[in-house]
């Protein structure tokens, strides 16, 4: 029964790392209405940053401040330069462009840094904690922490926000935004920026855990966009629900099935996915809104 | 002086003009009408007012000051308010949603609360489906919450591009009903361009007619409704 | 997925031009050395790939970020054909397609009711799964992978013109294929229900199942590119087909032009061809370049490479734009 119980936190530890990104993913689709590809790699990236700065004898919030900080202006520039042009573009486009910077990214952070495993800081550091049966390391709790608050954060801003909804507006219906006078680039501008922003805070939380390498969330961007949709890709709450389920789901099934070896963990995922999606076509939390690619 | 006037206006889409010289002008206060049949160029020049759509030549001085050129928000921001064909109501957004994108730009939050109460006031029904998603609405229903929307940004000059379109005409009485009513009691003034000659004519003060581009002729709208060789040779009725 | 906007150059200049690009390629292997020449083969593979992609995602708006997979089950059943049971390599090959596209078939028919970014999503997880899958069976090698026997070639050639003639011969007949595809009635029911299916619907066309249709001949193209593949390079191993490579087929239809005849070819030689390229610039630095010239190139080029043509030419037309030929596809 133990064994159970930690193959669950388990997989609610790793199914929070993939909810931090799927919350990036989905932020940058409801303000922007792209779905970024890189936001992994623009995420590792930072938090590069973070511990390079860090490295170079800054105190360690202070670096992840301005890791904060400079993904910020990343994103907006990022937006600016290469997705901005193309507007009026087919959507596969911009798809096409981010999966270069997806490449862009990885490879920048391969050739300033290395291949090689660095140790980043632990935001709280300090010994485990015992819930009964079940043991609760420092590096889990900081990251549902974080997690925690930042989706309330992001809740309250689209919700309770006139920017908020004005991101949203604009990301819905851009000409129609455009029309009734909202500034629709400067949005996109600051979406993207956020965007950026919380992969950051996704991958400084995470890096303790999973060790920093430019490799650190190649895979996970994929398990942040099952997530993402299995949630229903409108719905923040959705995303991180949906990043819990697959850590969880995938875990129990690498443990328990034996036909389902380590590599083929991510394939329990998609399936339960495509089950889902053929039952529910927008996802558990979704609105049937149409999501554009 | 005049609230808009307009010289010499030529706009179109890439290389195809559409507008060929359109002047006109609008006072405040007035509501004025823009007739004319599908393809006339009556939603492009609407659309080169608001800066949506690029125009080549000509001078569009509102409040006198040029606007011609400007972004669409920078032209919102002047106060002019444009209500798209088709209603261009945020269908996923709820009806309050709507109306708060409407004020967007404006800070003064206690006078948006309020103008929303008014405007809930004014058309009921906004008040009745306040939560409701906007697409979910009747036809007629779009369109006042459309209206309300554009006067949310308080628009010195109203635009509205064929607010008639796919309603039954006894919603369009009681549409146009209200806006002469809005024009009445709050002195907003109204650019409308429409097909629908008869009902348009019994509402506005003026009317110019728009044929392939041109300004064909304007006068005064009851003019324009009695005379049959107007009616006749330019709007097919 | 709107079409290039189309420059149709008169049909008898089309085929003298293509005939003459058929002769240049034809010569090619007889003047280059047996590296390049098989650098043209791998091109070549990967256009036939593209081809059948860029049917499915250009015409029909099927987005499939699986296709390494199926790519796969072709380069496997050639090998398997070659390896355990002593087939001759051109024999093996209708068996590729038949298979692939029977896997298609039965990938398709649950997932084809997706749209856009869920079918996306549901593809990267069968291309995901087939390492992991071709892994687990001793009879297909395992991680080690199957080698096969060295090619036969006739008439006196080479091993590596062999191959690259008939790489050449199936890219060529795949084109042409595609081409009376797209023009027939399937091609323009296909392509009206992608633009707007509620309308299309109206006209009775089933679109759920030219969809399906469109999506099977797309794997069947996949399946006959890579048992051509397994011919090319000697061998199958799980990890010559992982996630990146769907992702590049991907890249390359994108960047080609999506709904166009040539696009796929352009598309091929950019996946091709850069990477190496910028490779040979700097290792370290290849996976920028290729980022880079990727965004660059689509930057502009959004609608694909095979779009500047036109786009030049339209930029040089002075006519007004009622005068001119207006045709939306190529």
């Amino acid at each position: 029964m133990s064994l159970f119980l930690q193959q669950v936190v388990g997989g609610l530890t790793i199914g929070a790392v993939y909810a931090f990104l799927a919350l990036a993913l989905v932020f940058c689709f409801r303000s922007t209405g792209v779905v970024n590809f890189a936001q992994g790699e623009m995420a590792v990236f930072s938090t590069y940053l973070a511990w390079q700065m860090h490295a170079w004898g800054v105190p360690f919030f202070l670096a992840i401040a301005g890791s904060l900080g400079l993904s910020l202006a990343i994103g907006a520039a990022v937006y600016w330069a290469t997705i901005r042009p193309l507007a009026n573009a087919s959507h596969l486009a911009v798809v096409g462009v981010t999966v270069g910077l997806f490449f862009c990214f990885n490879s920048l952070a391969q050739l300033v840094w290395g291949g090689l495993g660095k140790d980043f800081p632990q935001i709280l550091p300090g010994p485990s904690w015992r819930l009964g049966p079940v043991v609760i390391g420092r590096d889990t709790a900081s990251i549902f922490l974080l997690l925690g608050l930042t989706l309330v954060a992001l809740y309250v801003f689209f919700e309770h926000t006139r920017l908020g909804l004005g991101s949203r507006a604009a990301a819905a219906a851009p000409v129609q935004s455009r029309q009734a006078g909202l500034p629709v680039q400067r949005l996109f501008l600051l979406g993207w920026g956020v965007a950026a922003l919380i992969g950051a805070l996704a991958g400084v939380t995470v890096a303790p855990e999973l060790g920093l390498s430019p490799d650190m969330m190649l895979l996970t961007v994929i398990y942040a966009f099952a997530a993402a949709t299995l949630g229903g890709f409108n719905s923040l709450v959705g995303a991180v629900v949906g990043g819990l389920v697959v850590g969880v789901g995938e875990n129990l099934a690498g443990t328990y099935i034996p036909a389902i070896g380590g590599d083929l963990k991510v394939s329990v995922a998609l399936f339960v996915i495509l089950l889902v999606l053929l039952v529910r076509p927008s996802g558990l939390f979704g609105r049937p809104e149409a999501v554009r690619l | 002086m005049k609230l808009l006037e307009v010289a010499g206006l030529c706009a179109g889409y890439g290389r195809s003009e559409v507008l060929h010289s359109v002047s006109f002008d609008i006072d405040e206060g007035e509501i004025v009408v823009m007739l004319g049949v599908n393809g006339a160029g009556k939603t492009t020049t609407l659309r080169a007012l608001s800066g949506l759509v690029d125009s080549t030549r000509g001078r569009i001085v509102f409040g006198g000051e040029p606007i011609r050129g400007l972004a669409p928000e920078a032209v919102v921001a002047r106060g002019i308010a444009h209500v798209p064909e088709g209603r261009g109501t945020f269908a996923d957004f709820t009806v309050r949603e709507n109306l708060l994108l409407g004020a967007w730009f404006r800070s003064d939050r206690e006078e948006i609360v309020r103008d929303i109460a008014s405007w809930e006031t004014f058309f009921p029904i906004l008040r009745e489906r306040r939560d409701q998603r906007a697409g979910t609405l009747s036809g007629g229903e779009q369109q006042m919450l459309a209206i309300a929307r554009a006067l949310m940004s308080r628009p010195r000059l109203l635009l509205l591009d064929e607010p008639s379109q796919g309603l039954a005409p006894l919603v369009i009485r009681e549409l146009f009903g209200r806006l002469r009513e809005l024009n009445r009691e709050r002195g907003t003034t109204m650019f409308i361009v429409e097909q629908n000659a008869r009902l348009s004519l019994d509402m506005a003060h003026r009317a110019y007619i728009l044929q392939a581009g041109e300004v064909a002729t304007s006068g005064p709208a009851a003019d324009m409704r009695d005379d049959e060789n107007v009616r006749r040779a330019y709007l097919g009725v | 997925m709107r079409p290039v906007a189309g420059f149709r150059i008169p049909g008898a200049a089309q085929a003298a031009l293509a005939a003459a690009a058929l002769v240049l390629l034809a010569l090619a292997p007889l003047q280059l050395n047996s590296y390049r020449t098989g650098q043209l083969t791998s091109t070549l593979v990967f256009a036939t790939v593209l081809i059948g992609l860029n049917l499915a995602t250009g015409f029909a708006g099927i987005i499939s970020l699986g296709h390494g997979a199926l790519f796969a089950m072709g380069a496997y059943t050639t090998a398997v054909l070659a390896h355990h049971y002593g087939w001759p390599y051109l024999a093996t090959l209708p068996v590729a397609v038949l298979s692939t596209m029977a896997l298609g078939l039965v990938l398709g028919v649950p997932t084809l009711r997706l749209r856009g970014l869920y079918l996306a999503l549901v593809t990267v997880g069968v291309a995901i799964c087939a390492v992991p899958f071709f892994k687990r069976f001793e009879w297909l090698g395992a991680s080690q992978g199957l080698p096969t026997p060295p090619v036969q070639a006739p008439f006196g050639l080479q091993a590596e013109q062999w191959v690259y003639y008939v790489a050449l011969f199936f890219a060529a007949a795949g084109l042409v294929l595609a081409r009376n595809l797209v023009r027939s009635g399937v091609g323009r029911a296909v392509r009206a229900a992608s633009v707007n299916e509620l309308a299309a619907s109206t006209y009775g066309v089933n679109i759920a199942w030219y969809r399906l249709l469109v999506f099977v001949i797309s794997a069947g193209y996949a399946g006959l590119a890579g048992g051509i593949q397994t011919m090319h390079v000697g061998f199958v191993s799980p990890d010559s087909f992982p996630l990146a490579l769907s992702l590049t087929f991907f890249i390359g239809v994108v960047v080609g032009g999506l709904g166009s005849v040539v696009g796929p070819l352009l598309g091929a030689v950019f996946i091709q061809y850069v990477p190496v390229w910028s490779g040979e610039i700097d290792p370290s630095l290849s996976g920028i370049v290729y980022g880079v010239v990727l965004i660059v190139v689509l930057l502009a080029a959004p609608e694909g490479a095979a779009s500047i043509g036109p786009r030049l030419v339209a930029a040089f037309d002075k006519r007004p734009l009622a005068e001119r030929a207006e045709p939306r596809t190529s």
